[in-house]
């Protein structure tokens, strides 16, 4: 590859530096920290693994394990709804030509991306009440399916986009019906982008808080909505040994959804 | 031949005529559970607020009259202009400006920097700037916070150095809100400006330096123009949810810096809330966003006309 | 084939594929002009034209991927409008031969046949026939994205041909090839279409490809056919100016007819000596153009001499060596004569004088 020194501006590889350090700083802090021994939080006096053990046995654990179910099972339905549909719209936006309404629809699929998050959860609020709709399971759920369709349809859209509507032109010319073209060649082609899909709008679903935390009403809680909770009187070391796992759980999903990612656009350059 | 044209972007007439079908429970489940409540809240807004939250189905600009106008303890002195809200307003468009300012300061050189990588370092570097995105925003607040308390770490480690001899105090200051929102975003910020960086085409800046311009000259005259709808949509990206963020002004700014976010919420919550007046609130901010959005979109119409 | 059993296929009965004033519009664009044509059956058929000239667009149609705007094409005298392509008998070789990625070879040939509704055992066993008459049977479980782009190509071949389709469509199948390859394949692909006695259509730009390999040839522009013909009548009898300039290198020269009678007419260009050209009989009135190919253009003395002018240059070819001539009005004249007589060539700047072969200049139509 052609190097040329123009690429490289004085001082911007530092400033990079700066950015990942500012970045990184704070988390691994918090993981180092969620080991140390000492419950005054500050000062480092040895490792222990009690806090991890107080997260799932301690007298808040019935707690957090409820909050922790009820945060899967909200983000595996509604990154599933939500990918099933992006994938829909995605083929609908791609692969059938213009049509009205088409423009318009790209802004919409966006509009989660475009509201302000706080003006999603109030209007989520009104609604639901509107409807005479109690906060439960069912309204954080519907909430979470509304703003994961983005975040499915992106990556989908994206890995279509790459797929020349070729393989599909030439499937039905070997006499596949439309429905074998998508089901055939287009589907395990999209896999990757599929897969990448629903993994970010999982993490979305399990990492939201104000807007569950509007729709939840009483007696439903997630894993943000009780550690927000729980931070408000001060940040115990059973917190940080959460916010550890939490955040091992989200980088683990990245890294997966990317490399999945990747071997797709490895796996059938064209 | 238009056939062709169209499958080399990838997208194809296929499945003509399925499109609506298609798009329809996107469509269904984003208008209703989103386009039709976000337009509900205007309606909200002008409605008579009940106590204990909910609304009473009776026009009234009593919201709007309480955001902009005081009239007194007993409501019957002359109005006068209300800059209580006001003033939460304007300040938080200072803090979501201050932020959307140090994200670029620090964003753009990062994203030059890691467009101007070799292909494999470049996808590993753009990849080590999102992971913390997708890291649950309330549990980076809190990882912040904890770092930056009086007795926190980093106060620990200034001390130890000899830098300090008393803690630096942070939280609870409008300086945590802004760190709190830029390292909310920062991603926001260099995600873009890299994807329009890695599209310029070295050679102009050849060609630049060809003709007697210096480096920076040349990252002035050339480089900046290229990449400036990155940056322009990174800025917004940046400053539209920083404009309306929650966890950051409430775990960390405390009750000293009050924001948009926390005005809303406030009405929602408990027997003291005023949804009439939280949905104005919320009304005005989302004007506020969809005249940014606007500007926005007209000066890129702008951009594509001259070129 | 000789042109005689040509002429015969295109007549009679049994014609694969007719294309009845065919048009193709897209929005305000015209890619296709009232086209109408006929293809015999087992015959090599090329639709040879620069890119834009709607052959591709042509081939779509009959393969079934757009839709006519007005017109029909027939299959066997049975109507094929309105059908998709998974229900027409007809196959495609494409240009960038769009191999599924994720199946194997053998899965790709095999996939036309299970669509068809044929038994996985049959379909197997006609798959792996199809794969050793292009000669990949070694390859038959490797991934296409693993193959060199000529083998590739040749599984893209059995892929189509293994349903055993009425007619092939090979959309510029040699264009992703190198030279070499490219000089090899060509002659397989005649040799299996003898064979398999198909009906093949081919889609190129490249006239060497039309004249070596077709039966007979369509030359397009602009979305119209502007001749049908055998290769040699295309290059030896080009019917208009698009035609004779598009084929092969040739000189237009504006020309003044003095009589013209039948297929012969005389004619004298830019003031020079009358000569005798070929034209053909139903040559429209306004004919003003003769095209003369180099080779023809003989170099000889100021009183036998058709066309004069300046010597610009000399361009060395190999075998022959180019010269580039001036006429008096300005007109660029190309004509060849072999390397070796090269010591007796006009220098550039002389004046050099020309004639042409007999009979070998045609009038051609605008």
């Amino acid at each position: 590859m052609r190097r040329s020194g123009l690429r490289d501006m004085p001082g911007f590889a530092q400033i990079f530096g700066l950015c990942v350090f500012l970045l990184y700083t704070p988390l691994i802090v918090i993981a180092v920290y969620s080991f140390n021994a000492s419950s005054s939080i500050t000062i480092w006096s040895g490792f222990t693994l009690d806090w991890y053990k107080e997260v799932f046995t301690g007298i808040d654990s019935q707690k957090y394990r409820d909050a922790a179910v009820n945060s899967l099972l909200v983000a595996v339905i509604a990154s599933a709804l939500s990918t099933v549909m992006a994938l829909a719209a995605a083929v609908g936006m791609l692969r059938a030509g213009s049509f009205r309404g088409r423009s318009i629809s790209f802004g919409l699929i966006g509009l989660p991306l475009l509201v302000p998050e706080i003006v999603t959860a109030v209007a989520s609020l009104i609604f639901f009440s509107f409807l005479g709709l109690s906060g439960s399971f069912l309204t954080v759920l519907i909430a979470h399916t509304v703003f994961c369709i983005p975040f499915a349809y992106l990556p989908i859209s994206a890995r279509m986009q790459d797929i020349p509507d070729l393989y599909e032109t030439a499937a039905t010319d070997l006499y596949a019906t439309k429905w074998q073209a998508f089901r055939l060649i287009l589907l395990p082609m999209l896999l990757p982008g599929i897969v990448s899909g629903y993994l970010l709008s999982f993490i979305v679903s399990l990492d939201d808080f104000l807007i569950t935390n509007f729709v939840k009403g009483n007696g439903f809680e997630t894993l943000p909505t009780v550690i927000f909770g729980a931070v408000r009187t001060g940040i115990r070391p059973n917190i940080m040994a959460m916010s550890s796992l939490l955040l091992l759980i989200s980088i683990v999903l990245v890294l997966l959804s990317y490399l999945i990612g990747r071997q797709g656009r490895e796996k059938f350059r064209i | 031949m238009a056939g062709d044209m169209q499958s080399a972007r990838g997208t194809s007439r296929l499945y003509q005529g399925k499109g609506p079908w298609l798009l329809l429970p996107a469509w269904a489940v984003i208008g209703i559970f989103l386009l039709l409540p976000v337009c509900l809240i205007v309606v909200y807004s002008f409605l008579t607020k009940e106590f204990h939250g909910g609304v009473i189905p009776e026009p009234s600009l009593a919201a709007y009259d309480q955001f902009f106008f005081d009239r007194g303890i007993f409501g019957d002195d002359p109005p006068r202009i209300e800059w209580n809200y006001i003033e939460i307003y304007l300040l938080s468009f200072l803090q979501a400006g201050l932020a959307t300012l140090f994200c670029l300061v620090i964003g753009l050189p990062s994203a030059w920097y890691i467009a101007t990588r070799p292909i494999r370092l470049r996808q590993m570097l753009i990849l080590v700037i999102t992971v913390p995105y997708w890291v649950n925003l309330l549990i980076r607040t809190i990882s912040l916070k904890f770092l930056i308390r009086d007795e926190g770490p980093m106060n620990a480690f200034l001390q130890w150095t000899g830098l300090l001899d008393h803690p630096l105090h942070l939280v609870n200051t409008s300086y945590a809100v802004q760190l709190g929102l830029f390292y909310s975003y920062l991603p926001f910020m260099v995600l873009p400006i890299f994807a329009s960086a890695e599209r310029f085409d070295i050679a102009l800046s050849e060609a630049s330096a060809d003709l007697y311009s210096t480096k920076w000259q040349t990252f002035r005259l050339i480089t900046l123009p290229t990449i400036w709808p990155g940056v322009v949509a990174g800025s917004i990206l940046v400053f539209v949810p920083s404009l309306g963020a929650f966890l950051a002004p409430n775990l960390l700014g405390g009750a000293k810096t009050y924001m948009i976010g926390s005005l809303i919420d406030e009405q929602f919550k408990g027997a003291a809330g005023n949804w009439p007046f939280g949905a104005a609130a919320a009304t005005i901010l989302m004007s506020v966003v969809l005249v940014v959005l606007i500007l926005n979109a007209r000066s890129q119409i702008k951009l594509k006309g001259a070129g | 084939m000789n042109d005689q059993a040509n002429a015969q296929i295109a007549s009679s009965s049994t014609a694969a594929i007719q294309v009845l004033s065919a048009q193709k519009r897209f929005g305000q664009f015209t890619a296709l002009d009232k086209v109408s044509l006929e293809i015999g059956a087992g015959e090599f058929f090329t639709l040879l034209g620069p890119s834009g000239c709607g052959k591709t667009t042509l081939l779509r149609l009959i393969a079934g991927f757009e839709d006519l705007t007005s017109g029909d094409i027939l299959l066997y005298g049975a109507t094929q409008a309105g059908l998709p392509p998974n229900r027409r008998e007809i196959n495609t070789v494409f240009q960038q031969y769009a191999l599924f990625p994720l199946m194997s070879v053998v899965q790709n040939v095999e996939f036309g046949l299970l669509r068809k509704g044929i038994a996985k055992v049959e379909a197997r066993r006609r798959a792996l026939a199809a794969l050793e008459m292009v000669h990949m049977g070694s390859f038959v479980d490797r991934s296409p994205v693993q193959l060199s782009g000529g083998q590739q190509q040749r599984v893209a071949l059995a892929r189509a041909l293994a349903p055993e389709p009425k007619v092939l469509l090979l959309d510029e199948p040699l264009s992703a090839l190198d030279l070499k390859l490219r000089q090899k394949v060509r002659l397989e692909l005649t040799t299996l279409q003898r064979n398999t006695g198909i009906t093949f259509i081919f889609v190129t730009h490249d006239q060497e490809e039309a004249l070596t390999m077709s039966d007979r040839i369509a030359v397009m522009s602009h979305g119209r056919v502007q001749q049908v013909g055998t290769p040699e009548e295309i290059y030896e009898h080009p019917r208009n100016r698009f035609v004779a300039d598009f084929i092969g290198e040739t000189n237009l020269l504006a020309a003044e007819q003095l009589e013209g009678q039948g297929t012969q007419a005389t004619v004298r260009v830019m003031g020079g000596r009358p000569f005798r050209v070929e034209r053909s009989a139903d040559l429209g009135v306004g004919a003003s153009h003769v095209s003369i190919r180099p080779e023809n253009l003989i170099l000889t003395d100021a009183e036998e001499a058709n066309i004069s002018g300046t010597v610009s240059q000399h361009v060395y070819l190999g075998t022959d060596v180019q010269i580039a001539i001036s006429a008096a009005d300005g007109t660029e004249i190309m004509t060849r004569v072999q390397s070796g007589s090269a010591s007796t060539l006009p220098a550039p700047g002389s004046t050099c004088h020309l004639k042409v072969r007999e009979g070998r200049a045609r009038l051609v139509d605008d």
